[in-house]
């Protein structure tokens, strides 16, 4: 059964990402100075604190990190920073383009990080209770409500349960002088690549591996609709 | 002093400074005979240079009190620990290689990077240029670049009536690897232990000699033909020496690694250290022999710190890692000698200092002159993002990247912009207007143009891509004066024509920035607002921000203006709280400056020079800077009253600082205030003693109250200091030929040229001198070198005239 789930497991990688095929994963011990540097990445480079909490620090979307070595084995850490909706379908964790070696660093810390030196344990089923499956929603404002609401609120005001756990308070999409001021692109932008990118919060997470160019302009439409705005004018052809 | 004129070659401001005022006599026996320089003077900046090193000297600290005000200034806070020794020395660099055992990936992309290929030692490896007896061959000279059967590089300069001159290639820099027009450059060993650029640089793409006559025919980068002289290239004889010397005025040290020098008061000659001559792993990482160490011994593990000062740079942020790059690719005003990398730059440096005065950009913050990277700082990407170099190149192999670090193909690939702008990938076609595939549906094509950098010229190709990223608006970019992007493509279309397109795909376009409007009008001599239109407080601008204070200062500001408009002074001390040093100083120093003797104003400055904490130092000494800019800029101008003025409010900053005591020396010389000065020279001496240069100007002062005998000691003490002055030995040799003593002035104005090949002045001064000892031929052969060098000299072309019918022309 144990094989069987790998080599299932393995083919999903490969089927999303056209990696070398990688049978497992084993975290490579960590220098303190590697240790130190992932705690940057995490913390300070990419989105992970923007949903999820590490050392007591960070968002309240997605589980803590902070002992995510002891409750999932690294192979399923790992893929989950490599491909999460594969891994886990289902998910609102968007995948995060990054250098390979940067995810295995990632999943060493992460895998390591609470219990070392047993990092490498067997792999497992990726979850073993699979979420329901929904029909993924389809229109901005769906799309608004699964993805963007914990944060930026309901109604685009900011206030979203997850809002008070950032350091960077979310973009208020229902103010309309603020709104105004951006063109269409520059949301689509953000939202495909992500706040850091816009000179904003880097814990706002690019989901531009996860939408379509089509979700993202729904997604822009809805923002359009929160604030009552219109792009500026130059921006408008 | 501007780090980073690459090429640009011009005689230091401050050899100008004591050139201009040798005495001008003439002997009697040829009546008509004038001095003349003939070169423009190098950018005034030089002058505060030695800052750094100067505080770091400061033994007393007097209270200085402006002239109407009461309230006195606090002090500078005790000194930090940067100076000329603190931080890393070139010891605690490892060199490369011993990098590539634990970073093989690493190593192996930078070997064959553009930085690991930069120069090195001459060989068949790196070497582009013809070294094959080809000469290459000016109207009155030969230059012949060769191999000798010891497999070394030497150029064999011949001209007629002198001895073959062989300068043997110690370095090569630069491998033509830019595609926009890439060079080769030539360094050589020269006795007083300066290595120095050679005049005959290579360009690949046009496959030529060429040089840089920028200081003498001002014609730019040129072919080098028959029908130029040896001496229209400014670096003959040779005279840009590599490393940031201050004697100099040049700053080389980009050109290589971990590159020191420093003048041996002891031998006077100076000792230079080069690392190498690539740009190796240290310059971007610091010193990594301590690290080297502990992960030789196993210790390197259990520590977060990766020892001796080398970091690694992947979690920087914006602004610091920009800061890494522009170690080199910018612009810099030195505020004190002796960077290395692992050392704070911006005590070494003020990045935005080179926006006083000198305007090497356009007011919309493209290059103007000659600059690099830089202004990446006025791009939309830095300003409402955070991009910095390394988003798209890579650092290790030079090669392209985008911002989730993938590879991509080349320098146009369009993921570069559209891992970003991702709506525009999404139909390019609908945004480019362009076929894809084709150059128009590249973005870097319209919005990172290649540019030619305007200082060069135009004969040769050098050209650097845009990296303010601007939106091509044509008819806009030609009034500027910048070759607007679609011209790169349809240069048979009229700018009106492109305009009209532009108009009809886009409509109304991004507009500019308020600031840069702003600029853009002053420029245009449109009468600004200058609080309205030129200082934007509340905005992320730094560049724009100083820029646009430089055009205040002098469109706007006078020294202690009876009235400043309220509005400006409300909005320059909200600058004035800016988080950027740079725009704090120059802010102000612009208050400073128009109403430093105004109570109000005078209280708010010194309240904030009281609260500058750990930015004391950084902010006093830009602060002077700009100051002494303005001050060097009103005394050149022969306005001393104003110099003066501005000298005494940076003494109110930074007293003591011997850069501005000797300048207010200059500047009571050219009043004739020569005891004045001699206690100005004198102040600066007992700051920093070793100041060769001052020595001199402390002698002419003391020549000028006819202190002779004193003037000649001060000029030997120069020479005790830097064996090497040349305008010391000049001086001597004045001072000797006025007591009619033709012997010794000869053997100094002989020691001059010696020291300095270059200098006309000398040559003309040794041919009076051998006139007078009827030594015809000789004075003859130094007239005609004072002709070669300054032909504007009327004085030395009449004297090889006459020379000429005297002896027969031999």
């Amino acid at each position: 059964m144990m094989r069987t789930v790998t080599v299932l497991f393995t083919s999903l990688i490969l089927a999303t990402t056209g990696a070398p095929a990688q049978q497992t994963f084993v975290p490579r011990p960590l220098s303190a100075f590697a240790r130190k540097k992932a705690e940057g990445y995490l913390a300070d480079r990419y989105a992970c604190l923007g949903c999820h909490q590490l050392n007591g620090e960070g968002g309240r979307i997605g589980p803590d990190l902070t002992d995510v070595g002891r409750r999932r084995p690294p192979s399923y850490i790992y893929a989950m920073i490599r491909d999460p909706q594969t891994t886990r379908p289902g998910t609102v964790m968007p995948r995060q383009l990054m250098p390979p070696d940067r995810v295995d660093l990632l999943a060493s810390y992460l895998a390591g990080a609470s219990a070392p030196g047993s990092a490498s344990g067997p792999l497992f089923l990726p979850d073993r209770d699979p979420p329901a499956l929904t029909a993924e929603p389809t229109n901005g404002a769906g799309l608004y409500a699964k993805y963007c609401a914990s944060c930026h609120g309901a109604s685009g005001n900011g206030d979203g349960y997850n809002a008070e756990f950032l350091p960077v308070p979310p973009t208020r999409h229902a103010d309309s002088s603020a709104m105004s001021l951006r063109p269409d692109d520059t949301l689509f932008d953000g939202i495909h690549a992500g706040g850091y990118i816009l000179g904003k919060s880097h814990r706002m997470p690019a989901f531009g591996q996860i939408f379509s160019s089509a979700q993202i302009r729904s997604l822009v439409a809805h923002i359009r609709t929160l604030c009552r705005c219109e792009q500026p004018v130059w921006a408008r052809r | 002093m501007v780090l980073g004129r690459k090429k640009k070659k011009r005689r230091s401001h401050k050899q100008e400074e004591v050139l201009a005022q040798v005495p001008p006599e003439v002997p009697p026996e040829m009546p008509g005979f004038r001095t003349g320089v003939g070169r423009r003077p190098w950018t005034m900046r030089a002058g505060f240079a030695l800052a750094g090193a100067a505080v770091a000297a400061l033994v007393v600290w007097t209270v200085s009190r402006g002239g109407g005000g009461a309230t006195l200034f606090p002090p500078p806070l005790p000194l930090a620990t940067v100076n000329e020794t603190a931080g890393p020395t070139l010891d605690d660099f490892a060199g490369a290689d011993a990098c590539a055992e634990c970073h093989q990936d690493q190593y192996r992309a930078w070997r064959g990077s553009t930085h690991g290929r930069a120069g090195g030692i001459p060989s068949r490896d790196n070497v582009i240029a013809n070294f094959d007896g080809r000469p290459i061959r000016f109207k009155d000279a030969v230059v012949i670049p060769s191999v000798t059967a010891n497999d070394e590089y030497v150029f064999t300069v011949r001209q007629d009536g002198q001895d073959p001159v062989v300068f043997p290639v110690a370095g090569v820099v630069g491998g033509g690897h830019m595609v926009g027009g890439g060079t080769q450059g030539f360094l050589s060993a020269f006795a007083d232990g300066t290595l120095r650029f050679l005049p005959f640089d290579f360009i690949r793409q046009e496959g030529v000699w060429f040089c840089n006559t920028n200081t003498r025919t001002d014609a730019g980068w040129v072919e080098i033909t028959e029908d130029m002289a040896l001496a229209d290239c400014g670096d003959w004889p040779p005279l840009r020496v590599f490393g940031t010397e201050d004697r100099f005025a040049n700053c080389q040290e980009c050109h290589g690694s971990q590159i020191t020098i420093k003048l041996d008061h002891e031998t006077g000659r100076y000792e230079t250290r080069v690392r190498s001559l690539s740009i190796n792993c240290e310059s971007c990482h610091g010193p990594a022999r301590r690290h080297v160490e502990l992960a030789q011994a196993g210790e390197l593990g259990e520590t977060a710190d990766l020892g001796g000062g080398v970091r690694a740079l992947g979690l920087l942020d914006e602004d610091a890692s920009l800061e890494v790059c522009f170690q080199c690719h910018a612009l810099k005003g030195v505020i004190a000698p002796g960077y290395l990398p692992g050392k704070d730059l911006q005590s070494h440096y003020a990045l935005l200092a080179p926006l006083v005065g000198d305007k090497p950009f356009f007011p919309d913050l493209r290059v103007r002159t000659f600059a690099y990277q830089m202004n990446h700082l006025a791009s939309d990407c830095y300003l409402n993002g955070t991009l910095n170099c390394v988003d798209c190149h890579d650092p290790h192999g030079q090669g392209y990247r985008d911002i989730y670090g993938q590879p991509l193909a080349g320098r146009f690939a369009n993921e570069q912009c559209t891992s970003c702008h991702a709506s525009k990938a999404v139909d390019i076609t609908s945004h480019t207007n362009h076929r894809v595939g084709s150059p128009g549906s590249r973005c870097v094509s319209c919005h990172m143009p290649y540019l030619q950098e305007q200082e060069v010229g135009n004969t040769l190709r050098f050209a650097r891509s845009d990296h303010t990223i601007p939106i091509p608006r044509p008819a806009f970019d030609t009034a500027l004066g910048v070759e607007n992007a679609c011209r790169g493509c349809h240069q048979n279309l009229s700018v009106g024509r492109l305009q009209e397109v532009t108009d009809q795909w886009y409509g109304e376009v991004k507009p500019l920035k308020p600031i840069v409007e702003g600029m853009v009008r002053a420029a245009n001599g449109q009468t600004v607002d200058p609080a309205v239109e030129l200082l934007y407080p509340d905005i992320k601008h730094p560049m724009a921000q100083v820029a646009a204070l430089t055009i205040l200062i002098e469109d706007h500001l006078q020294p202690n203006m009876p009235a400043m408009d309220p509005e400006v002074r409300r909005r320059l001390e909200q600058l004035a709280d800016n988080e950027n040093v740079d725009v704090r100083a120059v802010a102000l120093a612009s208050l400073h400056y128009a109403a430093g003797e105004d109570p109000s104003t005078r209280a708010f400055l010194a309240g904030r020079l009281g609260s500058l904490a750990e930015h004391d130092r950084a902010i006093r000494q830009r602060w002077v800077l700009t100051l002494g800019y303005y001050g060097d800029a009103f005394r050149t101008s022969g306005d001393q009253g104003n110099a003066i003025v501005l000298y005494h409010k940076a003494l109110e900053v930074l007293p003591e600082h011997p850069g501005i005591l000797r300048n207010l020396g200059l500047a009571h010389n050219a009043q004739r205030n020569y005891a004045v000065a001699i206690q100005f020279f004198e102040r600066s001496l007992a700051v920093d003693s070793l100041q060769a240069l001052a020595l001199v100007n402390l002698g002419i002062a003391l020549e000028n109250l006819g202190r002779e005998l004193e003037a000649a000691e001060s000029y030997r003490r120069a020479l005790q200091i830097n064996g090497s002055e040349a305008l010391a030995y000049f001086n001597l040799g004045n001072f000797h030929l006025r007591r009619d003593e033709f012997a010794e002035a000869i053997d100094q104005y002989r020691r001059a040229v010696a020291f300095d090949p270059g200098l006309a002045l000398g040559h003309f001064y040794l041919g009076r001198a051998l006139i007078m000892v009827n030594d015809f031929p000789s004075a003859l052969t130094s007239a005609r070198k004072a002709v070669e060098f300054d032909p504007s000299n009327a004085g030395a072309r009449e004297m090889v005239a006459e020379l000429e019918r005297v002896i027969g022309g031999r």
